[in-house]
């Protein structure tokens, strides 16, 4: 294991345990930037390293490309911590650890007597649950899909006259990965102030609702709410998806409006009186949307933007995934990480989400299943003659 | 009792970002104890406070729900920055400041002659992080994007759509995915310098973070040749995966059925006999049914009342949720028990309850001690209170319009 000596995060060691997204993208972030992550993972591994996508040929091998991208720069090591062997060990690794990231939920918690007011003496536990550790949703189950809908992402989507839309990837899991990474640098700050660790929590369902305090905020204030709009977003026809010759194009051009008319229309719209004020484009909405669906439909997507973007215009071509590979921003920088070992080698990864001026960042590639279990349970002290004892009674 | 202590005591931040990702990484932070002071100008206030505000008496910049949403805790100070005398007092303050935090495009804060090394000449430990939505050094630099542009950049309205159906503005996440990074490496950047001693740079651009969030998608495209599909409410690899009507109008309950025992436990709940038809019974042969599936799910839930029937399958351990509403969200039971929202009061807008910390630390728990600032409300206290202009220097500067706390118009 290559050492990151100068990363921002070096020096913190982390165990993580738990098979979600958010628990994942917590401790990459922490790794990528140079900490120590030990992932603890049960006897066979991750869910997560069956979850697609799937290497090439289909054929999987150790873990399937979440997994991959999740667990970067990280140490597996595998264990039963429902058992007391194995619990007894795991705190063993807490020992030598500054963070404990988890989605344990109460009851796991307390059967690895974790203490329940997260009074800890110097570990900063982050918990990272559905619906939180308290309170009547605290045991439900839930998946993206119901987590986007309990959280208020899923109302406003989609149009009027059917279902509510699911936002398209789980996003929130993610944001609730990232919170849990501020929660444990926020504990290690406290720790260095005041001396003591603490429980970190975080609920992807908190999560959800603060990311989106406009849409309660909204209706605190004014009674009323987004709805679903289709095409539009927030009813605006200036602010929306529209097709065109290749694909789609979205933009935001409420603020400048009549220079994006001059763009797709040309003077005649410009000038249109039908179009100068705000309240004018609102009365007229409706045709307006006709008209810019009409001056759209023969153009391609990649020569409106490039007029557009020489307007100063807040304007996107909704680029396809293999397009996105490719974008200017990316290619200019080097942006992407080609994979040069494991089932993924020769495909690209997306390369540092943060870019530090002073502190190195890694995408080491992501470890097989136990592949740390001899050195690691070794440097707690287990003899290599416990170690077998307790892989035949299925703990390790 | 004594006040639980704060993780980030003595931290200070000086925050001229503006919109929602910026101003994020500077709530989160002073949620913790940080003191950030936020600066934007009579000529240039933060651009939210003239989003959804209402009626324009002139007071519209004080009624913004966007802005003040996300701007608790903070002090307001207003400084031109374009002007000489703005910009040293932005300077003075963050010679006494461990972070400094905007989200301008990169010709902003170069015209501005606000760049890092303009910051760091005054102080060195200083930690500074630019937002910038393409990268400060692309050909794209300078372009204005938006959160569901830079959305659309990153492959997520692609993503988002009903099956076979064209793509949708997801619209919802992307400036709290660019604030939570950069929220992020501000911390692990103050803890760097502890070890160092020196400040630095950060850049979280939008297209790289926000990239994070569709690898899968990405890995999958270059496995197949092929994008993953839109697929609305549905999955590729798990049936059920829905969202389906209830017993009342435009109200909705999402279902999946991960596992065979959530599935067998769903068929029990519902007790639909329909349901225990034979080709329901393996997920291969679910999925290969799945429309069906849904229409016999819906056939079953279209009679329930939402919140009954989500209870009833939550017991039965089955994933299910209702689809909240705004008003749904304020009025959970969950949330509220759990005391998430927090009721502040603010001038000009009144009582309000606004969504709270959602990073819980049990010792140094998060607070929420004031509303988001009125423009200008504490150009006194910093100026005069922490930089000791003299009473006769701040009316100067008001005259000058350096500071204020009326916009300009």
């Amino acid at each position: 294991m290559t050492s990151v000596s100068e990363g921002v995060t070096s020096g913190i060691t982390v165990i993580e345990l738990g098979d979600t997204i958010g628990a994942g993208y917590c401790g990459k972030l922490l790794a990528d930037y140079g900490a120590t992550v030990i992932k603890v993972e049960r006897p066979g591994g991750d869910a997560l390293r069956q979850h697609p996508p799937a290497p090439a040929g289909g054929a999987w091998s150790d873990a399937g490309g979440l997994f991959a991208f999740l667990n970067t720069s990280k140490q597996s090591v595998t264990l039963d911590w429902t058992t007391a062997d194995g619990a007894a060990i795991l705190h063993r690794l807490l020992e030598t650890a500054d963070v404990f990231v988890h989605s344990l939920d109460a009851a796991g918690r307390e059967a690895l007597g974790m203490p329940a007011d997260g009074e800890h003496e110097q570990l900063v536990e982050v918990c990272i649950t559905p619906c939180g550790l308290t309170g009547p949703y605290a045991g439900d189950v839930h998946v993206p899909l119901t987590m986007a809908a309990l959280g208020g992402w899923t109302y406003p989507m989609g149009d009027p006259d059917k279902a509510p839309l699911y936002p398209g990837a789980p996003y929130i899991s993610y944001l609730a990965g990232t919170s849990a990474a501020i929660g444990a640098l926020v504990g290690l700050e406290a720790k260095e102030r005041h001396g003591f660790g603490q429980l970190i929590e975080v609920s992807e369902l908190e999560t959800a609702a603060g990311t989106i305090p406009l849409d309660t905020l909204h209706f605190s204030y004014a009674g009323s709410h987004r709805h679903r709009c289709g095409d539009l977003y927030g009813d605006n026809p200036l602010a929306a998806i529209y097709p065109c010759a290749d694909g789609y194009v979205q933009f935001q051009v409420g603020f400048r409006p009549i220079e994006f008319f001059r763009v797709i229309g040309g003077d005649e719209l410009a000038n249109d009186p039908r179009f100068q004020t705000p309240d004018l484009r609102v009365q007229n909405r409706v045709v307006l949307k006709e008209l810019i669906t009409g001056w759209l439909k023969d153009k391609p997507r990649w020569e409106l933007f490039e007029a557009c973007a020489k307007e100063r215009l807040v304007f996107a071509a909704v680029p396809d995934m293999a397009e996105i590979l490719e974008l200017p921003p990316h290619r200019e920088r080097d942006f992407y990480v080609e994979q040069t070992e494991g089932p993924f080698a020769g495909l690209r990864f997306p390369g540092p989400a943060i870019r530090f001026g002073e502190g190195a960042w890694r995408a080491e590639a992501a470890p097989d299943t136990g592949s740390a279990n001899a050195e690691l349970f070794a440097a707690i002290g287990l003899e290599p003659g416990a170690v077998t004892a307790l892989r035949e009674q299925g703990v390790l | 009792m004594a006040a639980p202590r704060a993780a980030l005591e003595g931290v200070k931040v000086v925050d001229i970002s503006q919109g929602w990702a910026g101003p994020m990484a500077g709530v989160l932070l002073g949620d913790f104890g940080a003191d950030v002071v936020k600066v934007e100008s009579i000529q240039r206030l933060d651009w939210w406070r003239g989003s959804a505000a209402g009626v324009d008496d002139g007071l519209t910049h004080e009624r913004s729900w966007f802005f003040n949403g996300i701007n608790r805790n903070k002090k307001d100070v207003t400084l031109d920055l374009a002007s000489e005398q703005g910009r040293e007092l932005l300077l003075r303050l963050v010679a006494e400041a461990d972070v400094f935090i905007e989200n301008f495009t990169a010709h902003v804060v170069k015209q501005l002659r606000l760049e890092h090394a303009d910051l760091a000449a005054v102080n060195p430990r200083i930690i500074s992080v630019s937002m910038p939505a393409y990268g400060s050094d692309t050909s794209w630099s300078d372009l204005p994007a938006l959160g569901t542009t830079v959305e659309s950049m990153c492959g997520v309205q692609g993503l988002t759509g009903y099956e076979g159906g064209p793509p949708r503005i997801q619209g919802t996440s992307w400036d709290p995915v660019i604030g939570l990074h950069a929220t992020y490496a501000l911390l692990a950047a103050l803890r760097m310098r502890r070890r160092t001693g020196r400040g630095q740079h950060i850049e979280v651009s939008h297209i790289e973070a926000g990239t994070q969030l569709v690898a899968p998608a990405l890995i999958e495209t270059q496995v197949t040749g092929t994008p993953p599909p839109r697929m609305g409410n549905a999955s590729r690899t798990v049936a059920p995966h829905g969202c389906y009507r209830t017993d009342a109008e435009d109200d909705w309950v999402t279902i999946a059925a991960v596992t065979d025992e959530q599935w067998q436990a769903l068929v029990d709940a519902l007790g639909s006999e329909a349901l225990r038809a034979p080709q329901y019974v393996t997920l291969a042969s679910r999925l290969a049914h799945r429309q069906e599936l849904d229409a016999a799910i819906e056939a079953v839930t279209a009679g329930c009342n939402r919140a009954e029937l989500v209870q009833r399958l939550q017991a039965a351990k089955v994933p299910a949720a209702p689809v909240a509403s705004p008003a749904d969200l304020l009025a959970d039971p969950h949330l509220a028990e759990r005391e998430f929202f927090v009721g502040l009061d603010r001038e000009y807008v009144g009582f309000h309850l606004y969504p709270g910390p959602w990073i819980r630390a049990s010792r140094t728990p998060a607070r929420v001690e004031a509303p988001a600032p009125t423009l200008g409300q504490h150009n006194e206290e910093v100026l005069a209170g922490r930089l000791g202009l003299t009473a006769s220097e701040m009316e100067k500067l008001r005259e000058a319009r350096v500071i204020g706390d009326r916009p300009l118009r």
